[in-house]
Formats: C-alpha cells, sequence, structure tokens
C-alpha cells in the first residue's frame, strides 16, 4: 500500500512538470508528423547539371544534342556554378560540368588543356567517367565542322569540306552503332513515405525522463525530504522515482510506434530500451550523489546520445 | 568609488574566480572535443556514401585474319579509355561459343564478336558490322554500358565523316597523293587527339568541399565551434555565480543585468580562450601544419559565442535549464550553419537562412583560425 501511494504521489509530482509534459507533447507531435507527411517521389534517371561562360553559341547547341539524346541521363543547365555545386553537394546531380568562357574555342584550337572545363563531382558521383564519354562525344559533334576546318587550313575548301561532313555524318556510310537496349527500363517515378528516426528519437527522450526523474529524486533529498527514511527505503523511493519517470513515456512511446510502423516488434522494441535505461540510470546513481553533479554530466550524456543517434541515421 | 571603477573590481573579481575552473575547462574540452571530432570524423567519411558501382563483364572474339596486331591495337585503346577502365572489365574468349557459354553463365553482361579484317574495313569505309549479343538489356547497368558504345561510335563515326569529306575534297581540288595523305594524317590525329586526350580537357572539382575547407576539416571545425558552445557546462555555474545577496549589493552601486553580462562575457571570453588552446593544438598536430594568426583570428568567434553563453546565463534561472537551453541553441546552431548536415543536403528555406545565421560564420571563422584559410 505503501508503495502504491509513494507511485501515485511521484506520478503526479513527475505529470506536474512542464518539462515532462513537453516531452510527452513532443512524441505526439512527432507521430502525428509522421502520419501527415507527404509520401515522397524519387526517380532513378541520373541527372547532370550544366553551366556555360562561354558566348560561342557552341553551349546551346551542345545542350540541345544532349537534351534530345535518348540518354539514361537527364541533363539540365543551371544558372549560375554555385547552383550547380549546390545540386551536387546534395547529391541532386550525379554531377556537374562548368564550362569556361573561350572553352569550345581552345577546344577546336588543341589547347584546352590550357583553359579545361571543371567536372564537379562527389565521392558518391559513380558514373562520372562514363558521363564524361556522353558530354566529350557531343563535343566533338558540336565542334566537328570547327575542327575539320582548322585541321585542313585551307580555307578555300571551307565550304565543300563543310557539306561533305555534313552529307557523311548522316549517311550510312560511316561506323555508327545500333541501340541495343530495349526500352523496357524506365525512369518511373518511385513513391515512398519519408522515414523519420522516430523510435530514436523516443529512445533518447526514454533515457532524458529517467534521468529526470533522478534528477527531481537528488533534488528532493538535498532538500531533506527524505530525512526521515532509513537508507533502503531511500532505495527505494530512488527506484520508484526513476521507474513513475519511465512509465508515462513508455506508454506514449509505445503508442506512437504502434501507430507509425503498425507492428508489434516496434512497442516490445520501447519497452526493453526503457528497461535498459531504467538499469542504466540505477547504474548511475549509484555514481551520481549530487543533484549540481548530474546536472552538468546530463546535457553530455544527452549530447553523446544524440550524436550516436545521428551518426546511426546517417551511417 | 565611481560606477567605473566598480565595474573594472567586478570584471577583476570573476576573472579571478574563474582561475578556480581551469582544470575543469581543460577536462572537459578534451573529452567534449574528442567526441565532438570522432563525430566529425565519421560524418565526413560516410556523409557521402562512395559509390559502389558494378564492374560489368565484356566479352570479345577476335578472328584470327593476319590483323591481329591491329585487332590488339584497337582492344588496347578500348581499355586504356578511362570510361571503359572504371565500368568494364574486357575479356578475351579463344571461340564464339565460349563468349555465349560466359553469357549464359551470367559472368558477362555484352559480348562482342569482331568480324575478320574489322578495323582495315573501318579505314575503307567497308564497315563491316560488329555483333554485340546483349544478355540483359532492360537494366540500368546495361543503358549505361549501351551509352558508353553508342559515345565511341560517335567517336568513330565523326572521325569517319571528317576523313571521307577530307578525301573527297583534297580529290575534287586534284591534290596530289602526298598530299592528300598528309591531309587525311593531319585530320586523323587531330581527331584522334580530341577523342582519346579528353581527360586533359577537365579538372575535377570536389563538390563537397565546405568553401576552402575539405568535409573533413569543415567538420572538424563545427566540433570545436560546438565544443566551445558546450563549454558552458563548466563555466555556468561560474557564470551564475551571483547570488541574491550580491545582487543586492551590486544593485546598490548601480550595477544591474548588464553590467553582469559584460563582466560575464570577459570572463566566459577567458574561459573560452583557454578552452581553443588545446583544440588549436590538436588540429595542428592532426593536420601537421601550424597557424599562430589562428590565435587571433578566432577571437570574433569567441566573442560570439562568448555573448550566447552569456546571455543564456543571464536569461535562465538555474545551471540545469541553462546547460539544456545551450544544448539545444548550440545543435540549432550548428545544424542551420551546416555545420551538422552540409549546407547544400539543408532544406532550401534553412539553406537560405543559414548565410545570415551565426553558425555560418562561427564555422567558417573558425575554419580559417584552425587551417589558415
Amino acid at each position: 500500500m505503501k508503495l502504491t501511494n509513494r507511485f501515485i504521489a511521484l506520478e503526479k509530482r513527475i505529470l506536474s512538470k512542464k518539462m515532462y509534459l513537453c516531452l510527452l507533447l513532443l512524441i505526439i507531435a512527432i507521430t502525428a508528423i509522421y502520419q501527415l507527411l507527404p509520401a515522397r517521389n524519387t526517380s532513378a534517371d541520373i541527372k547532370v547539371a550544366m553551366y556555360s561562360e562561354d558566348t560561342s553559341g557552341h553551349y546551346e547547341e551542345l545542350v540541345e544534342q544532349l537534351e534530345d539524346l535518348n540518354s539514361i541521363y537527364t541533363f539540365y543547365t543551371v544558372d549560375s556554378e554555385e547552383e550547380l555545386t549546390k545540386d551536387v553537394g546534395s547529391g541532386y546531380a550525379q554531377c556537374g560540368y562548368v564550362i569556361p568562357e573561350g572553352f569550345f574555342q581552345s577546344y577546336v584550337e588543341g589547347s584546352a588543356w590550357e583553359n579545361p572545363m571543371k567536372l564537379y563531382i562527389t565521392p558518391s558521383s559513380t558514373f562520372y567517367s562514363v558521363i564524361n564519354e556522353t558530354v566529350f562525344s557531343s563535343i566533338l559533334s558540336v565542334c566537328a565542322q570547327d575542327l575539320l576546318l582548322y585541321s585542313v587550313s585551307t580555307p578555300s575548301f571551307n565550304r565543300e569540306l563543310a557539306e561533305g561532313l555534313e552529307y557523311y555524318r548522316n549517311s550510312q556510310d560511316v561506323f555508327t552503332i545500333a541501340d541495343t537496349t530495349s526500352g523496357e527500363f524506365t525512369f518511373e517515378n518511385m513513391v515512398y513515405h519519408i522515414k523519420l528516426p522516430i523510435m530514436e528519437i523516443v529512445s533518447i527522450l526514454i533515457l532524458f525522463s529517467a534521468l529526470l526523474g533522478l534528477l527531481l529524486h537528488l533534488h528532493d533529498r538535498e532538500r531533506k525530504i527524505y530525512v526521515a527514511l532509513p537508507d533502503r527505503e531511500l532505495s527505494q523511493v530512488k527506484a520508484i522515482s526513476i521507474f513513475t519517470a519511465l512509465v508515462p513515456i513508455t506508454i506514449i512511446g509505445m503508442l506512437s510506434m504502434a501507430i507509425s510502423y503498425e507492428k508489434l516488434l516496434y512497442p516490445i522494441f520501447v519497452l526493453i530500451v526503457s528497461a535498459i535505461c531504467y538499469l542504466l540510470v540505477i547504474l548511475l546513481s549509484l555514481i551520481i550523489k549530487k543533484s549540481s553533479h548530474l546536472e552538468k554530466l546530463l546535457p553530455l550524456i544527452m549530447l553523446v546520445a544524440l550524436i550516436g543517434v545521428f551518426i546511426k541515421t546517417i551511417i | 568609488m565611481t560606477r567605473i571603477k566598480l565595474m573594472g573590481h567586478l570584471i577583476f573579481a570573476d576573472l579571478k574566480r574563474l582561475k578556480n575552473y581551469i582544470l575543469s575547462i581543460i577536462i572537459a574540452t578534451l573529452i567534449i572535443a574528442t567526441i565532438c571530432g570522432m563525430a566529425g570524423g565519421v560524418l565526413a567519411k560516410n556523409m557521402y556514401k562512395t559509390g559502389t558501382k558494378e564492374i560489368i563483364g565484356i566479352g570479345y572474339y577476335l578472328p584470327e585474319d593476319g590483323k591481329e596486331d591491329m585487332n590488339n591495337m584497337g582492344i588496347t585503346m578500348l581499355q586504356d579509355m578511362e570510361s571503359m577502365k572504371s565500368t568494364a572489365t574486357l575479356i578475351q574468349v579463344p571461340t564464339i561459343e565460349a563468349g555465349y557459354e560466359l553469357l549464359e553463365q551470367e559472368e558477362i553482361l555484352y559480348f562482342i564478336i569482331v568480324p575478320e579484317k574489322f578495323i582495315s574495313s573501318i579505314m575503307n569505309g567497308t564497315n563491316t558490322p560488329l555483333e554485340i549479343v546483349v544478355w540483359d538489356n532492360s537494366s540500368v547497368t546495361s543503358y549505361i554500358a549501351n551509352e558508353m558504345f553508342m559515345s565511341y561510335a560517335k567517336y568513330l563515326g565523326l572521325a569517319q565523316s571528317s576523313v571521307y569529306s577530307t578525301l573527297d575534297t583534297a580529290r575534287n581540288n586534284n591534290l596530289s597523293d602526298e598530299e592528300r595523305k598528309a591531309l587525311r594524317t593531319t585530320v586523323n590525329l587531330t581527331f584522334l587527339d580530341r577523342s582519346l586526350n579528353k581527360d586533359s580537357f577537365f579538372e575535377i572539382e570536389d563538390a563537397s568541399m565546405q568553401g576552402q575547407a575539405s568535409l573533413l576539416q569543415h567538420y572538424l571545425a563545427s566540433a570545436v565551434m560546438l565544443t566551445l558552445i558546450f563549454m558552458s557546462f563548466v563555466l555556468m555555474p561560474h557564470l551564475q555565480g551571483y547570488n541574491k545577496a550580491l545582487r543586492v549589493k551590486l544593485d546598490t552601486f548601480n550595477l544591474g543585468n548588464l553590467h553582469i553580462l559584460i563582466s560575464n562575457l570577459i570572463s566566459c571570453l577567458a574561459g573560452l580562450y583557454i578552452s581553443f588552446i588545446p583544440c588549436f593544438i590538436g588540429i595542428s598536430i592532426i593536420n601537421k601544419s601550424f597557424n599562430p594568426l589562428g590565435l587571433i583570428k578566432i577571437i570574433p568567434s569567441l566573442l560570439i559565442i562568448g555573448f550566447i553563453i552569456s546571455l543564456v546565463a543571464v536569461l535562465t534561472r538555474s545551471i540545469f535549464a541553462a546547460n539544456m537551453t545551450t544544448l539545444l541553441v548550440g545543435i540549432a546552431i550548428a545544424y542551420i550553419g551546416g555545420g551538422i548536415i552540409p549546407s547544400a543536403m539543408l532544406p532550401s528555406i534553412i539553406q537560405d537562412l543559414s548565410q545570415l545565421t551565426p553558425g555560418h560564420f562561427l564555422i567558417e571563422n573558425i575554419s580559417a583560425a584552425l587551417f589558415g584559410f
């Protein structure tokens, strides 16, 4: 009876703490947000960003040619180098090309190595060397006429050479390769539900609640509330204090998991996390005897837990 | 006693009190910097997951047509292309049947059957067709390989078109055989150069760089920023050490919250500087470079962080509330400033905000102080 009364009294007290209520509301809010989040579309195509400072007119031709290709890559133009690096850096584009002023002219004259393009990649850009072939074969195609006239260097032949090149490149007399893909592969948008690390967030909040329970108990002891209690009962009160801090958040956490994932496994997992947190905080209470020490240590524990969860989510 | 003199005494007394915290500051710095630094290192390594790409097996059959040297030269040129090196493994098969067997066993995705006198047919314009057998023509891999072959064919087709056009023009203008040959060679070499030397026509830039800093340097700067912000866990008892009696006494000399804030800011600045020194030494050792100017460059960051911590100390009523507030504020500053996830990966609204927030400036300034940008 005494135990039940203590439990009820401590439960009332923890539920009167604004910070604790905020934690409970946070879990409810996250669950609601998760339910209301729209499904997200993603596409399997490989995006390549293009930006040019070249004003020779070849760039427009190149972009037109790349866009017209029946390619697995989607080439698109951006308005600045900054936008391009952002797209590649964020993973939206597989890679990005920045063409400097006068690049096409120097390409034709064979001095492009002095005025090279910039190819922006990240460690996750896997296909850039293959994309290079598509880009450079198109650059060669765009510059083919200029390149031919430049290499022959006889202005009186220019018209004839240009007409001849145009004739042959559209004829069956030169080497071509038939498209071997069947066209069955489509870049259909895949729809999936955005994932939030709810389990991880709930686990952190459970740990925080348990620590809060211990902190409140230490505050009470320092205020000499339990001064008349023998040591054995004091330990019992400490255990109940931590337990009462865990009960409401565990129930809300289990409900949140059941609603979010609709699987029995997740609520059980919350229960296990609560049990582990309970044991950890009980062990911690054997070392920490002063609330001021816990007040200093608590943010550090939370920091480590947050870093751990964040790294787990990223990896 | 004038108010300024009293203010001076207050600052001096606070700085004297700070002496008791030096050991705690150094120990806390080592612990928090190690945790944040390790987390930064892990993030820098994993933020951009290194792409795993399937290497495609491509089988080829070369006929015994007496032109083995030419055929091998063609294959070597193909093998030397960067795109081929990074995407495919070329496997020569002794017979056509062996190639089909490898296809069936899914050892190769493509099987190229080179016809007799293929290279000479390209030279003379007969262009005997290649036979390419594909195991699966609907997967992403096959699309990518197909794209590669189409590009190679485009190079070849354009070079041929140019050579044929040159030869026609030379013939029509009655050039001698030698002149024709010389022109053909020039055109051939020009197109060969532009097709094969493309790797020198571009420079690879790392889009994961954060300004001048590499991703690892960026995360280390972010870790130092967080360490300095979280130094409030140690400094807070010092900053909130004004009890009621002391406040009343200060009040009688017309010294209020603003004066306490200023005094707090100065002692906080000193505490943060003590905390920065081990970080600076550690990073200098890791980076194997010492940038003494960094010890001056860091001051604006220390002022900003000191101001934030002092403000939290004045606005909160208990150490616990102050610590939890700093924890949340610190994480928010780091997140919005791109110190947890690179700016480019943040939602667009936060990206726009990021440039205006102290976090962005702090990380840039700390990077500059640590790495000498």
